[in-house]
């Protein structure tokens, strides 16, 4: 018996709590959510518990099919699969043109093999910062220019702290990304989910 | 990080990346270049580097 649960307008978590008690009693359930967090709890909570599921992208919602046999278990602790927060939604920070702190030239390596894998990553930060040496990445004679218009491509947004360009002399050289101030960093680290800083 | 900069120094195109984890799952990096460079590559390194292996991607 199909049943539909309407999880639209819902707090994190409880669209996940009325579908995992709706899953006792039905094999197939449509879940209506209206975030993509709630969508990936659903898909997280359905793969765990053994069912199928997919979803569909309807104007301003998500329809979430979820099928599989009706659940015996009483839920707990095993269930943790929900994550309420912003999901999805992380920015990284370079704060230097080196990873970690130790050897220079290891950390210049380290740095061009980190951009290059969050590049070729599905998931890519809504917003990458860059100061202190760290500009130097976006600048002239930087080696990831190419990694940097490939994040851009795939949606990152690249800021770029202006003083930092001028103290380095690279104002006029900035390759990637576009000028940005104190308070557009703050503020991006305040809405951020994540910060990622190598 | 000494091939590194042999190949910068004779304006050989090249990037450093992480290896690829179907080569191996360690920490490591790698050069990646064209495959048109490998003659130079190899001749530019050979007795300065010692390289674990060429690899096609």
């Amino acid at each position: 018996m199909k049943t539909e649960i309407d999880a639209r307008g819902l707090a994190c978590p409880e669209p996940v709590i009325r579908t995992r008690e709706q899953m006792k009693s039905s094999d197939e359930i449509e879940v209506l959510v209206d975030n993509k967090t709630a969508v990936e709890n659903l898909a997280r909570l359905a793969v765990h518990l053994g069912w199928s599921v997919s979803n569909e992208d309807e104007k301003g919602y998500f329809r979430v099919r979820m099928k599989g046999k009706p659940v015996t278990v009483p839920a707990g602790a095993g269930d943790a699969v929900v994550s309420c927060g912003p999901g999805g939604s992380f920015i990284t920070v370079l704060s230097s043109d080196e990873m970690g702190s130790g050897n220079s030239e290891l950390g210049a390596i380290l740095m061009k093999a980190f951009i290059h894998t969050l590049a070729s990553s599905d998931e890519v930060p809504s917003k990458i910062l860059f100061y202190n040496s760290g500009v130097r990445l976006a600048a002239k004679g930087s080696d990831v220019i190419d990694d940097l218009a490939v994040l851009e491509q795939k949606g990152s947004e690249l800021l770029v702290c202006g003083t930092c360009l001028n103290f380095y002399r690279l104002t006029d050289e900035l390759k990637a990304g576009k000028v940005s101030n104190m308070f557009d960093i703050l503020e991006s680290m305040k809405n951020a989910g994540n910060i990622i800083r190598p | 990080m000494k091939a590194e900069k042999i190949l910068k120094t004779r304006g050989v195109v090249h990037k450093i990346i992480p290896v690829p984890k179907e080569i191996s799952s360690d920490c490591g990096v790698c050069i990646r270049f064209e495959k048109d460079s490998v003659d130079e590559i190899t001749s530019a390194l050979s007795g300065q580097v010692d390289v674990r292996q060429y690899r096609p991607l």
